[in-house]
């Protein structure tokens, strides 16, 4: 039973670590990005093909090598996509709109490429990438990559939570999402801004990717799609924008998805998922923490 | 005749992404952002599957599908109205997959992950180009006039609207059901033509299909859904495909258009018009840099 | 006639008390002017009257009607109609169609696939682009007018409805000397046509000669109310507008 609730506790890490991303596009940027999951898989397949192209890559260089590609990726998709529509748009419904359909077109484009390299077979990342060690505690077992996962979500989780409540590009950001024509009266370069943003979901995407396939082990095109639906219900439940309730409800749902894997049948997960979502968004669409900071 | 004949699985095929278009850009053009139209796809095709395997005749069928959608509707219809923009985006998303996930797992009526099979298909073609024919009238008809004009005001500037007099909500409600109609009706036309159905074919994939209909063939104009309809299902037929890179190249198209030409074929077509017409019209002294 | 009247309407948002005891009328054919320092609660005061902010306490009442619970969009059936702040006009419509869209939609709600009950509507739609002299660029799209054109054009929207009050918010703001006098002509001319309107600004001397009726807010309540230039003399109206936005030469 503990044994679950440790592993729930590093698949709810990974959860978080990926929802944080989304949270703050959305929150900051009002971008529902729904290329995000495919960022996500991006992560992993950059790690699965440096380990294939160079047969002794230590994890110490995948691990950053990969998070990069993604951050540069999200970056081009704000180049080459928000960013020309936001300057064309003609109002902002039709650009919020605009964005979610572009970012539904980079995901299938993501993935169709993604089909193409793995040759549409699941794919693994050699053993000898990262030794797991175990570390018997007793009541249960850890091993190490779940601890650096434990470790890197809990340095993030603050850390972003500090960007956003102290930093200056942080109450830029939000001052951004409350009202993008003040803000930009006052200085703040909304461009320069969504860039590093965007980047840094980037990089968080990619980060959870990496940790995720080290952990199951399974790379494919699609692996990105479930997770991003669980992420939006983990972040609605929580409140977008809110950095410590999405920790909380990522580390629920990655507990009673564990849980109920491990003592009961699943086929309903998804189901519930879906209805989860609805019924936050119905009853409480705020989350339970909602902040006041981001846009409707 | 023998062309419809030859080609009528390409014309399914484009009757289907038309339906699932002109549904989706009924709620857009009200300034709905709503992305339920496969979910009201897939509970009238698995209706429909249902009622003519069981023997009913295509028009009750049809009629029975038609109302289902209309209360369905309206019983979400509140729930919804509470949303904006991106909630709304999200929360009929989560509808369409809720009823995809739901099919899988409630294999009674739903044949499971596998689907239903062997659906009478008695709908014949021409009834069924019929079918679309009526509901591109329809969509031309709201378009025009005093609706139009209510309707793509009330998009740009709810407030504005309101204080004009136009009732925001209730167009939206009415944008809303209409949609969910034409989706269902969607459904039906796939389940009774191709006379199979799985939940393969109401997911996420048949979203980006619908929104690239959209996309190409422009969102707001009444031509819009038809134009993309035809591309998108018909020339793959057509053209030679480089393999799977179709996905890719599909992806990239719309892409780009999203970007560049948001207004779509549709929207190109009309400035092309509209060049002309101003080109014809200016006089000598005008014509200028 | 009292066509107008706010009885110590009240709006708080949380802690904040926009407005805390405003009473004033408006009679039939007059012109009140309502102004204030930014801040004063002019505006909220506005979006009380329109449904767009709810009361906390006191009464709105219009043509004898409690305002209490009345949609947004069904005031101006009752013939209340206002301008906004900022040029609210839909882009993709023509100047015409932007008038039109007035004209038709009565807020009594349509059935489906039954007739337009104000047929009369276009007819209303021309006169009133005529009357303000639109007719010109009645099949322009707005972003193509010049600023004081297009705060025309929403003039000519709000009239096409027949209102029984017009409320303007600020129509000359961010306005040359050029375009203010235009505008200030026209409301002249719809004051001389009888038209009751209420008009927000911070343009103290149009006002001045433009209203019948003078009204000074501050911090939420009246400071003062009255005939304009005498209003407007006093001392304490005065300190309140040093600070406040100033006339623009």
């Amino acid at each position: 039973m503990v044994q679950n609730i440790v592993n729930g506790l590093s698949l709810g890490a990974i959860y978080a670590l990926f929802a944080f991303g989304l949270s703050i596009a959305w929150a900051g940027l009002n971008i529902l990005n729904l290329a995000h999951g495919a960022i996500f898989m991006v992560g992993a397949l950059t790690a699965w093909l440096l380990t294939e192209v160079w047969a002794d890559v230590p994890f110490v260089v995948v691990l950053p090598a990969a998070v990069l590609v993604c951050a540069v990726l999200a970056l081009a998709m704000e180049l080459l996509v928000f960013r020309p529509i936001r300057h064309r748009a003609r109002d902002e419904h039709q650009q919020t709109l605009t964005t979610v359909i572009a970012t539904v077109a980079t995901a299938a484009l993501l993935i169709a490429v993604a089909e193409h390299l793995t040759g549409g077979q699941p794919r693994a990342l050699p053993q000898s990438l990262f030794e797991v060690r175990t570390f018997d505690l007793g009541i249960a077992r850890i091993t190490d990559i779940q601890l650096v996962i434990l470790a890197l979500a809990a340095v993030a989780g603050p850390a972003l939570a500090w960007f956003l409540g102290r930093s200056l590009q942080g109450r830029a950001l939000r001052a951004l999402a409350v009202d993008r024509d003040m803000a930009r009266l006052t200085g703040v370069s909304a461009d320069r801004l969504s860039a590093l943003t965007i980047a840094v979901t980037g990089a968080l995407a990619g980060l959870a990717g990496v940790l995720l396939a080290v952990q199951i082990n399974a790379i494919e095109a699609h692996m990105g799609e479930t997770l991003l639906f669980k992420a939006f219900a983990i972040i609605i439940i929580a409140g977008v924008g809110s950095i410590g309730a999405t920790v909380a409800a990522a580390v629920v749902l990655a507990l009673v998805e564990t849980l109920v894997a491990a003592y009961w049948v699943s086929s309903m997960r998804d189901v519930v998922v879906f209805a989860l979502i609805m019924a936050f968004l119905v009853v409480r669409p705020q989350g339970i923490a909602g902040r006041g900071w981001q846009r409707a | 005749m023998s062309w419809f004949a030859a080609n009528a699985p390409m014309l399914r095929t484009i009757s289907v992404l038309a339906l699932l278009g002109y549904s989706v850009q009924i709620a857009l053009r009200a300034g709905v952002f709503s992305f339920a139209t496969v979910g009201f796809y897939a509970t009238g095709g698995y209706l429909a599957a249902n009622l003519l395997k069981g023997g009913w005749g295509r028009y009750p069928t049809l009629l029975v599908v038609l109302v289902a959608a209309v209360l369905l509707a309206l019983l979400l219809a509140p729930a919804l109205s509470r949303l904006r923009f991106l909630y709304l985006a999200m929360a009929t998303l989560a509808f369409t997959l809720f009823v995809q996930s739901l099919a899988v797992s409630w294999a009674t009526y739903t044949g499971g992950a596998q689907g239903l099979f062997a659906i009478p298909r008695v709908l014949p073609q021409p009834e069924m180009l019929a079918l679309v024919a009526v509901v591109i009238v329809l969509v031309w008809a709201t378009q025009r006039g005093a609706t139009g004009r209510a309707i793509t005001a009330l998009r740009h500037d709810a407030l504005l609207s309101a204080s004009a007099g136009v009732d925001v909500a209730r167009r939206q409600v009415n944008a809303f059901v209409g949609s969910a109609v034409v989706g269902a009706l969607a459904g039906f036309v796939q389940v009774s033509t191709f006379g199979v159905f799985g939940p393969a074919d109401i997911g996420f994939s048949v979203v980006v299909d619908a929104l690239t209909v959209l996309v190409v063939g422009g969102a707001m104009a009444w031509p819009g859904p038809l134009l993309g309809a035809v591309l998108l299902g018909g020339l793959p037929a057509y053209v030679s495909s480089a393999g799977d890179w179709n996905l890719v190249v599909q992806a990239i198209v719309v892409l780009v258009l999203v970007v560049y030409r948001p207004d779509g074929l549709a929207g190109v077509v009309a400035q092309a018009a509209r060049g002309l017409a101003a080109r014809r019209t200016r006089r000598p002294a005008e014509v200028s840099g | 006639m009292t066509v107008l009247e706010l009885s110590e309407v009240k709006v708080h948002f949380g802690g904040v008390r926009a407005v805390d005891g405003v009473s004033f009328t408006v009679e039939r054919g007059h012109l009140v002017g309502m102004v204030g320092p930014n801040g004063s609660g002019k505006s909220t005061t506005v979006n009380a009257i329109t449904r767009t902010a709810e009361l906390t306490a006191g009464r709105i009442t219009f043509d004898g009607q409690d305002l209490r619970g009345v949609a947004p969009h069904r005031l101006r059936r009752i013939g209340l109609v206002r301008t906004f702040q900022g040029i609210r006009l839909v882009p993709d419509l023509s100047v015409r169609d932007n008038v039109r869209l007035a004209a038709e939609n009565d807020g009594t709600g349509r059935r489906w696939f039954r007739r337009n009950e104000r047929r009369d509507s276009d007819p209303v739609a021309d006169a009133v682009l005529e009357r303000l002299g639109l007719s010109e660029v009645r099949a322009e799209h707005p972003e193509a007018l010049p600023y004081g054109t297009q705060r025309r054009v929403e003039i000519a929207r709000a009239l096409a409805t027949e209102p029984t009050l017009l409320l303007l918010d600020e129509p000359v703001a961010g306005m040359n000397r050029a375009e203010r006098g235009e505008i200030a002509r026209i409301l002249a001319e719809l004051r001389a046509d009888g038209l009751t309107m209420l008009v927000i600004e911070h343009d103290l001397r149009m006002l001045l000669d433009l209203s019948d009726h003078l009204v000074v807010l501050d911090f939420g309540r009246v400071l003062a109310e009255g005939e304009p230039q005498a209003t407007a003399a006093r001392p304490d109206v005065r300190r309140a507008y040093l600070g406040g936005a100033r006339e623009h030469a």
